[in-house]
């Protein structure tokens, strides 16, 4: 599997409803099955694995350092891999520390690929500390512009915009939406 | 994402798949993937997930122009573009919960432009 002028995205969107199926295994797991879903046939190293893994009674999965070492693989076959985390705040805490070491594992063996990742601010200070040695690290910030463009959008397509107290109103206090009365 | 993004062509990477009984809609890279049954399993096996479903779901409640700034931003050029391994290759966009930070995308076209599909027969 090799296709160097190939640039691929893979996300994965955590959830704090979603705790108990959120691991690093599950995470890392996600983002290769999206990596490999464009290949046919299958890579073999995969495909032999899950037919190991058919013979045994509880089907065995693919375990944590066999998952890294493919997705390093599929990575490098590419000439830009984009991996997207939303919300690694909503990430379960305790197995966060893990996620960046793997995180930092892949960014090592693979420096075609770009991570993005969003979350609340303590994130940032995870980040700084778990993937050192790397310059600044560059963060932003969304605008207020974005809360008002979508409140734009939704009150058109509100079907009864005259229920609205006109007196009232949404105000941005200190970069957060607050109703005002 | 824009029109073009939006826009999800059917590719069959390789006719002599076998048995075609679903699609795989890989939809962050705008494309929709015929797969064989074989590795339909095999895909569900390496992970039950579905984040594809909740990307969907953003895609369509994405309000147009919301978070076009980024794609503007010096920090984002340099991440986005830079070959140069000196550049941290983490971009990390923060805020507070309901600022839209989930809506943001981190790409400038639809990657499937960049899909040269080699396999394709």
């Amino acid at each position: 599997m090799s296709d160097r002028d190939s640039v691929v995205v893979a996300c994965v969107y955590c959830d704090f409803h979603a705790h108990k199926e959120l691991s690093v295994t599950s995470l890392l797991a996600s983002l290769l099955k999206q990596l490999v879903a464009g290949v046919e046939p299958i890579p073999g190293e995969i495909k032999k694995a899950f037919d190991s893994g058919k013979s045994e009674m509880d089907g065995r999965a693919l375990q944590l350092p066999e998952i890294c070492a493919m997705l390093i693989k599929s990575l490098l076959s590419l000439r830009r891999g984009f991996i997207c985390i939303d919300a690694l705040d909503e990430f379960p805490a305790k197995h966060r520390p893990d996620l960046w070491k793997s995180l930092q594992h892949i960014i090592d063996e693979c420096p075609n690929v770009r991570l993005f990742i969003t979350g609340r601010p303590l994130i940032r200070e995870e980040a700084k500390k778990y993937l050192p040695g790397y310059p600044n690290l560059p963060s932003v910030q969304p605008t207020k512009e974005d809360i008002e463009e979508y409140l734009a959008m939704r009150l058109k397509k509100d079907p009864d915009p005259y229920a609205m107290d006109r007196e009232s109103g949404f105000r941005m206090v200190g970069g957060r939406l607050d109703w005002t009365s | 994402m824009g029109s073009a993004a939006s826009r999800i062509p059917t590719l069959s990477i390789n006719r002599n798949i076998g048995n075609v009984t679903e699609s795989y809609k890989n939809v962050w890279n705008d494309c929709e993937i015929l797969v064989s049954d074989e590795t339909r399993q095999i895909l569900e096996w390496l992970s039950p997930m579905a984040p594809r479903e909740r990307h969907q779901a953003v895609h369509e409640g994405r309000v147009d122009g919301v978070g076009e700034w980024l794609l503007r931003t010096e920090e984002f050029d340099k991440w986005h573009t830079s070959e140069d391994q000196a550049v941290h290759p983490l971009l990390f966009c923060y805020g507070d919960p309901g600022v839209g930070k989930t809506y943001l995308r981190c790409v400038k076209v639809a990657p499937f432009k960049y899909w040269k599909l080699v396999k394709l027969t």
